[in-house]
């Protein structure tokens, strides 16, 4: 019973913990202006990291170390110091956006500016990251993120043409006065939203927090199978409501506050009052795993004792470095810098640091002496290089598209 | 993404029209007592930043010809009715002002939004 608990609180806290402050805008941009004509791009983005998060996660569980640490023991410092440097900025880029989407969800709350909002939000993420065990953290912001369900809930509340947006699924066409550059540059904001890199390195170092061992390793596997997925499911819910309320009038969505006109025509205050509870869950779920795998990937890499599963005082400069990366994205914020810009692109920088992430996770989890029998099978090793090849591809292409599309414009 | 100055007014009258448009349905569902008035206040401003992102964007870009100028004088008339509905809209959410104006602003939105995202789309064409 305890055992059948365990594996329902995982599932529930991967659904809940899917979806950040990136998939909530992303989708929302790209169902007002494509309908769900890029509904495709989710379970192409979940599938990706479903496989290298459960692969991450399998090489911490078998070795008893994490993914980075083993990266540069391996492949060396010149490939992890490249490996460093694109996570720890695009984490850094993450952070900010998310620590700018709790204040957002709060000014929804309150009508308070979220200026005076985004320091507070980011004391309570270090103080939560300082004082509360790594488990506690992670279960509540999953189980009150699932507050999010609301959106899936909402859809049906609406009561759409199901044909119509079945057609838009599965004939995709661009609506008048669309261009395919800008399709696929928010295709590849989708792909990057769905498997931003912080994910890999939270779940490899939560898997080391949490003590995972072989026998962790077929629980571990059905959180990421049935989680990821459900998550999945709310991130395409999101685009359908922006595709059915927002789209018909020509609105563009740009900012959080346009993501709950749906919901509250939907559900009413009730509804609207779920989902930022659980955009604030969400967004704060994503703010603590972001901070925490910058002070992973920087301790790992530069040999420091790190953990939340060890005291502060015994991980000093671990936690240093949390405390130094909240500042910077304060510091950003504080700039005026519009949360939902920084979101946008913190999405497609993701993107075009995903090979450098992925492909050591492929190689280590290939690597008997770290793994013995639990090295990759057949089948995960193809569907691995055949989404190395697509992540290669979206990386290349992501800069290029910016540039002609504007950002997406 | 079209150039030109047809093209930048074309963007800004579409991001104007589209605020006009957001703005309206959020008055539309504050009206029906589905939506809090933080949420749609929250909105509301949210649609004002967008109007004077997209006024600041028009009146700073030169223009060669009179009938650019005149484009310009027309996106920029468009954008203060719709700037002076929002903060209407805004101020009754906030219970200065008689609820019952609420549909009448938010049609006058929905309005003002339509022809906009129309002149948008005819100028990004044009630019």
């Amino acid at each position: 019973m305890k055992s059948l608990f365990a594996v329902a609180l995982g599932i529930l806290t991967a659904i809940g913990g899917f979806l950040d402050i990136g998939d909530l805008v992303t989708n929302a941009v790209v169902g007002a202006r494509f309908g769900l004509s890029l509904a495709w791009v989710v379970p192409v983005g979940v599938l990706g990291i479903c496989v290298f998060a459960q692969m991450s996660g399998r090489v911490a569980a078998v070795s008893g170390r994490a993914t980075f640490e083993i990266i540069r023991e391996r492949l060396g410092p010149r490939m992890a110091v490249a490996n460093l440097c694109a996570s720890f900025l695009i984490n850094l880029l993450t952070l900010t956006a998310e620590v700018g989407g709790i204040a957002l969800a709060l000014q929804l709350a309150s009508s308070v500016n979220p200026k005076l909002w985004i320091p507070v939000a980011a004391l309570a993420v270090w103080l939560v990251i300082w004082r509360v065990k790594f488990s506690v953290m992670e279960n509540v912001t999953g189980v009150v993120g699932l507050c999010l369900v609301m959106f899936a809930v909402a859809v049906f509340l609406l009561g759409p043409d199901w044909g119509q947006l079945a057609d838009q699924v599965f004939t995709p066409s661009l609506s008048d006065g669309e261009n395919l550059a800008a399709y696929w540059y928010y295709a590849i904001a989708l792909f990057g939203a769905a498997m931003t890199p912080y994910e890999v390195f939270f779940f490899s170092s939560g898997a080391v927090e949490e003590k995972w061992t072989v026998r962790d390793l077929a629980k571990s596997r059905l959180n990421v199978l049935v989680g990821f997925p459900l998550g999945g499911i709310l991130s395409v819910a999101i685009a359908a409501l922006s595709a059915i309320v927002l789209m018909p009038g020509g609105v563009e969505v740009s900012s959080l506050s346009q993501v709950l006109i749906p919901v509250a025509e939907a559900g009413g205050k009730l509804a609207v009052a779920v989902i930022i509870l659980g955009i604030v869950a969400a967004t704060f779920g994503a703010a603590l795993e972001t901070a925490l795998s910058g002070g992973y990937t920087l301790a790992q890499f530069l040999g420091w004792s790190w953990g939340k599963f060890r005291r502060p005082v015994e991980a000093a400069r671990f936690h240093l470095t949390m405390l130094v990366l909240l500042i910077v994205a304060v510091g950003v914020l504080m700039t005026g810098v519009d949360p939902i810009l920084v979101t946008e692109y913190s999405v497609v920088f993701s993107a075009i640091a995903l090979p450098l992430t992925y492909l050591p996770v492929l190689i280590i989890s290939n690597d008997p002496q770290y793994m013995g029998e639990h090295v990759n099978g057949p089948v995960v090793n193809a569907i691995g290089t055949v989404y190395l090849v697509i992540i290669v591809a979206a990386s290349a292409a992501a800069i290029p598209l910016m540039i002609v599309t504007g950002a997406g414009q | 993404m079209r150039g030109g100055v047809e093209g930048d007014f074309g963007r800004a009258a579409q991001q104007i029209g589209s605020a006009a448009v957001s703005a309206q349905l959020s008055l539309q569902v504050f009206a029906d007592g589905r939506n809090t008035t933080a949420a749609t206040d929250t909105a509301l401003s949210d649609m004002l930043e967008e109007v004077d992102q997209a006024v600041s964007a028009t009146a700073d870009r030169e223009v060669d010809t009179p009938d650019q100028g005149t484009l310009r004088a027309e996106v920029l008339q468009a954008a203060n009715t719709v700037t002076g509905q929002i903060i209407r809209g805004r101020d009754i959410v906030a219970g200065v002002g008689e609820q019952t104006e609420l549909t009448a602003v938010a049609a006058e939105l929905g309005r003002a939004g339509t022809e906009l995202l129309d002149l948008g789309d005819r100028l990004e064409a044009a630019g």
